[in-house]
């Protein structure tokens, strides 16, 4: 099985007037080729940042920034960043943002928009730039008329496509989603949805996609992988982390979840994530597990394997 | 609603706030009897050079000369309108003014040129204030704009700290004051500009001298009128451009490997005209009525030393005729605005 | 973690916010010992009065400026004698003598030397003559001038009968000819040195009394005598005779803690004035503008329909009247109105013209809060329009409509000023408007009459900047879109 993207141990921290955040906390997982990756976590545990972490789309108040990121077989942490910009950015892995409301500079229209890193990046004319991404627009089901149209003259879910249509302008390998319809209405979620996956089908393409909703996650996704206060407590394929969760954390994320078609009752885990500001040195699910022990207070579980391709981070399944 | 039928609706709304305008402007001076006040007055002094002239004439009889006088007076009262009460002076008034026939000063005040109707003399006033107010408002703009941009990388420093007090300040100092503190430092300590006036006496005649000569005199005035400004105006264009700059788009901008110069212009300044824009054009309408005060400083002949002239001597057509004129062009100018407002920002909905 | 920190805990750590409150503490002192310590016709009686100024010096700068001026000024001196002295005698006549000790140090001359007296009291028809006369530092003696004070003859006359019982008698000695012709005879006399009363005149009298002369080629120039004067006011009568107060005026270049006008008029006084008019001005026009706005932004926006309609029309109108030429034009026509107090105008027209802006923001804030789930039940209950709106919407909105008359008075401080600068402002009262006025049309600027026409200008920041202060503090709790989730 080939790797499209490996990651290991990336930090990314920030430096704020409260302290420093260490949104992601040494973040290890991969993404098989042509597979998709569901990153699924509560609020702020640093899913996001982790996208950004990868794409290298850094705050100013970057504070640390390391570890592996190998997009098939090449570290990128070792390229400097005009040469990460000339050749990886949105060449090879782009990103659909959240909140289409907000992801389109309302004052350029939309054509333009998706035309912009062509333009930009290879130098192509605009009427070149233009036909592409007419083609794109056809990709991802939009007329073509709406090229010249301005964000606002555009509903939720068509814009959601204008923003799929621009980050796949360059024909990436690997494609991260920040919760891509999180803003938008069941039905339309639906139908993004299903673009997604014939994209996928179609362009074997390889996706991170990352969301709160786990169900949402599980649609499309091959893979998962758990994220809890900066860390990824739990990956594996799919069937495997949803039917059997090992972590504790995961479990309690996935009975939470109401179903349909059974009588039991969603469970509610209370208590907050710790805060990323001087995170616990221990364990960071320890006041909320339910299966806590005394080690679980002293000491940071590592990854450890259960099953072929199944990682959990916590002591009860060190081996 | 389609764009023209707004833009209507607007310009019917302005057209209904010049009549009120009028309307109030007519009203106050009618009902206070002021209006019946001043042209009494006026009517007693033509009958004073009419009595004069009598005089002169030899053998008029007592009789006769009463006889005449008051024969006179009736005709200056019809004339003059005083034989109707205020108010319906009133409505032929506004409806004229309204048209923009202005009416003369009879002879009150005078143009340059010697002519006493009301739109030659503000008509010839009107450029200079307009050079006044737009010249500022370029260079408050342009300076803003560079500032505010400078500003708006610097956010929580010192430098942040210290303009944003610089512009709470300068929105607290009174325009007309600080202008009689720089005619006292540069034109009559320093001796750098002239303290006031358009023109200097005895140029020759080269219109490139007059000119330079008119620039020279201007500058003390535009200075103060965009320091008064300044401030505030860097404040506001930094605040916009760091909301802009925070703003989602701009993040996707840098995903996207946009050169930063490129993010700049295209991401955090353009979105950011429209509410800047709409800062300065209103400021703009502020200004042009603002002139009035620091045109009395500097004896700058623009139609607020005019507005200022008009009142203190009670020249009621003059002030009628210059109240709507600075109504018409505030209005106007907010009319620009909205115009604008759609142009600038697709987003507008209307 | 989500705390909640107390409005007051945020205002009051903020920089600004505390400055603006201890600006704020400063100018209710300010106005409140003005108000305790001074008549409320303070500007008919005394500001406006010339005489009750006679005294002092003539568009002077302040005291302290003599620290950075490179020449050392003289300070201005007023000196008050109610008893007499000692008595002596004079050409056979008693007399009495008030003597006053001035210590001359600076290096140049003094502007002037005055004396007044008020209250001379005869008792015969023979009236009174006064003497003045100086004894300088160098023992030399002057006897400057004279003059006689007859009695008006007249059936009414009876003794003992006042002269200046009202104003006081004022001799401006320096440039009294009796004097220049005693200078002239002094000079003579102790110097042999011989001017025509002219030159005497042109060089100035108080230059002789106060300086040596020193030969300067062929001019004569003189160089201040620094020291101890005596300076003695003599009143001889025949009969007995009484005076009340004497006055000796030294002139000098300074005066007091922010000088002069060009009417003699102590700024400091003048200018402590403006704290209460600023302050109620300030006040009375952002309370009334923001009641009024706010009513008619809630009731529009609340109950909708024709009212709304015709709420909103007129709104619409009056918020895109020029403000400044209208402002002008409003205070301008009340003022022809006599006995029309000039105050009120002023702030009902600040009013008249302000209140739209505010009606619209609020309005609009009205709309979203209808449709909030608490208006609908209490709707529900049965609660009638009136209630709702007071004790529904009105709570949510007060923080920032509170934050807004905050802001609004700024802005009317400076309006009031603007309109005194132009004139239209209450002629009796002090205003720090009306003073920049008065300097502006004083020349202040020509003459450089830099004290005259900055600490008023520099008040009326100070007033709008701490309204302003305060308004920045509060924004970050007032202001909805700011509030942190």
């Amino acid at each position: 099985m080939e790797l499209q993207l490996e990651v290991n141990n990336l930090y990314l921290y920030y430096k704020t007037y409260k302290g420093i955040v260490e949104a992601v906390d040494g973040v290890s997982f991969y993404v098989p080729k042509g597979m998709a990756v569901g990153v699924v976590g509560e609020s702020g545990c640093g899913k996001s940042s982790t996208a950004n972490a990868i794409l290298r789309v850094l705050p100013k108040n970057t504070y640390k920034y390391e570890g592996i990121v190998k997009l098939d077989g090449i570290n990128l942490m070792d390229l400097d960043d005009d040469t990460f910009n000339r050749e990886v950015r949105w060449r090879k892995i782009s990103m659909v943002f959240q909140g289409a409301m907000n992801s389109l500079n309302p004052v350029l229209k939309v054509g333009f928009q998706v035309a912009e890193p062509l333009i930009i990046h290879q130098g192509m004319s605009k009427e070149e730039a233009y036909s592409k991404a007419a083609e794109m627009f056809e990709l991802v089901g939009l007329p073509t008329q709406f090229l010249d149209r301005y964000p606002h003259e555009l509903s939720g879910g068509m814009r959601q496509r204008v923003v799929i249509a621009m980050a796949m302008v360059m024909n990436p390998k690997l494609l991260i989603l920040d919760e891509p319809t999180s803003a938008l209405d069941v039905s339309i979620q639906a139908q993004i949805m299903n673009l997604l996956k014939d994209l996928k089908e179609k362009y074997k393409m390889s996706m991170i996609f990352i969301t709160h909703d786990i169900a949402l996650a599980s649609d499309i996704s091959d893979y998962m992988a758990v994220m809890y206060a900066g860390h990824i407590v739990e990956f594996g394929p799919s069937e495997e982390v949803l039917l059997n969760p090992q972590h504790p954390y995961s479990q309690k994320l996935l009975a939470s979840i109401p179903r349909l078609r059974e009588d039991k009752e969603p469970e509610f885990l209370p208590g907050t994530p710790p805060g990323l500001i001087n995170p616990p040195r221990y364990c960071r699910f320890a006041n909320r597990c339910h299966k806590v022990f005394d080690r679980c207070w002293n000491e940071e579980p590592q990854y450890y394997k259960i099953g072929k391709e199944h990682y959990v981070k916590c002591f009860l399944h060190e081996s | 609603m389609s764009v023209q039928r707004y833009l209507l609706t607007k310009a019917i709304n302005l057209l209904l706030v010049l009549i009120a305008v009028l309307i109030i402007t007519a009203v106050l001076y009618g009902a206070t009897g002021l209006s019946d006040q001043v042209l009494r007055s006026l009517v007693d002094e033509e009958l004073r050079g009419f009595k004069q002239g009598l005089l002169q004439q030899p053998g008029l009889s007592e009789e006769e000369f009463n006889r005449r006088v008051a024969e006179y007076e009736q005709q200056l009262i019809i004339t003059y309108g005083l034989d109707k009460p205020w108010y319906l002076r009133m409505g032929a008034d506004i409806l004229r003014i309204l048209t923009l026939d202005l009416g003369t000063t009879k002879g009150r005040m005078y143009s340059f040129s010697g002519s006493d109707r009301v739109s030659d003399i503000i008509l010839e006033r009107i450029p200079y204030t307009v050079i006044l107010v737009t010249t500022a408002t370029i260079v408050v703009f342009t300076l803003g704009l560079l500032f505010g941009v400078w500003l708006s990388t610097k956010t929580g420093t010192l430098w942040d700290r210290t303009l944003s007090l610089y512009g709470a300040i300068s929105y607290a100092a009174p325009t007309w004051w600080l202008a009689m503190v720089l005619i006292m430092v540069f034109a009559y300590q320093l001796r750098l500009f002239p303290p006031g006036g358009l023109q200097s006496p005895n140029l020759p005649d080269d219109p490139f001298i007059r000119t330079m000569d008119i620039m020279w005199h201007a500058f003390l005035p535009v200075a103060t009128l965009v320091l008064a400004s300044l401030g505030s105006a860097i404040y506001v264009y930094r605040s916009i451009l760091v909301s802009t700059a925070n703003e989602d788009f701009v993040l996707v901008g840098r995903a996207k490997g946009l050169p930063e110069r490129t993010i700049l212009t295209r991401y955090i300044i353009r979105p950011s005209l429209h509410p800047i824009l709409t800062n300065l054009v209103l400021g703009l309408a502020g200004s042009l009525t603002g002139a009035i005060l620091t045109e009395t400083v500097f004896g700058w002949p623009g139609m607020g030393l005019l507005y200022y002239e008009a009142i203190i001597s009670i020249i009621e057509p003059l002030i009628l005729g210059l109240t709507y004129i600075f109504t018409l062009i505030y209005v106007v100018a907010r009319f620009i605005l909205e115009v604008l407002y759609i142009i600038v920002d697709p987003r507008v909905k209307v | 973690m989500a705390f909640e920190r107390s409005a007051w805990s945020i205002f009051i750590e903020s920089l600004v916010g505390k400055a603006g409150l201890i600006l704020l503490l400063f100018m209710v002192v300010m106005s409140g010992y003005v108000l305790l310590a001074y008549p409320m016709d303070y500007g008919v009686r005394v500001w406006n009065n010339d005489k009750k100024w006679t005294d002092l010096p003539r568009a002077v700068p302040p005291e302290w400026w003599d620290i950075f001026d490179p020449r050392d000024l003289v300070t201005h001196r007023i000196f008050i004698d109610t008893k007499y002295d000692y008595t002596t005698e004079i050409f056979g006549m008693d007399a009495i003598v008030y003597e006053i000790e001035y210590e001359h140090t600076e290096d140049g001359f003094p502007t002037g030397l005055t004396v007044k007296y008020a209250n001379l009291t005869v008792y015969s028809q023979f009236g009174a003559y006064v003497f003045i006369n100086i004894t300088r530092p160098d023992g030399t003696e002057i006897n400057l001038f004279f003059k006689q004070e007859p009695v008006p003859v007249g059936e009414d006359i009876s003794f003992p009968y006042t002269l200046y019982p009202e104003q006081d008698a004022l001799i401006q000695v320096n440039t009294e000819d009796t004097t220049i012709f005693q200078l002239k005879s002094f000079l003579f006399s102790q110097y042999g040195i011989s001017l025509n009363k002219s030159v005497i005149e042109a060089i100035g009298g108080i230059r002789v009394i106060f300086g040596t002369p020193i030969e300067n080629e062929n001019q004569t120039d003189f160089e201040v005598l620094k020291g101890l004067y005596k300076i003695k006011v003599m009143f001889a009568s025949q009969d007995l005779i009484d005076v009340e107060r004497v006055k000796v005026i030294i002139g000098g270049e300074v005066y007091g803690i922010l000088g002069t006008d060009t009417r003699r008029r102590d700024l400091f006084q003048g200018l402590l004035f403006g704290f209460p008019i600023a302050l109620s001005i300030g006040v009375f026009t952002s309370v009334l503008t923001t009641a009024i706005g706010s009513t008619l932004g809630i009731v529009s926006g609340y109950k909708g329909g024709k009212v709304d309609e015709i709420i909103q029309r007129v709104t619409d109108i009056v918020y895109n009247f020029p403000f400044l030429p209208l402002l002008i034009f409003i205070v301008f026509i009340i003022s022809r109105i006599p006995d029309f107090p000039r105050l009120i105008a002023i702030i009902g027209a600040i009013v008249a013209l302000g209140w739209s802006g505010l009606t619209i923001i609020i309005r609009s804030m009205v709309l979203s809060l209808r449709e909030s789930m608490f208006v609908e039940s209490a709707k529900a209950i049965g609660a009638s329009d009136t209630r709702i709106m007071f004790k529904h919407i009105f709570p949510n909105l007060a923080p920032f409509i509170f934050a807004q008359m905050i802001f609004f008075t700024p802005g009317a401080i400076l309006a009031e000023a603007a309109l005194s600068f132009l004139g239209l402002g209450d002629p009796n009262l002090p205003s720090w408007g009306k003073i920049i006025e008065e300097s502006f049309r004083g020349s202040s600027l020509q003459l450089g009459m830099w004290w005259w026409f900055l600490p008023p200008g520099l008040l009326i920041m100070l007033a709008a900047i701490t309204f302003v202060f305060i308004a920045l503090a509060l924004e970050p709790i007032v202001n909805p879109k700011l509030k942190s989730r």
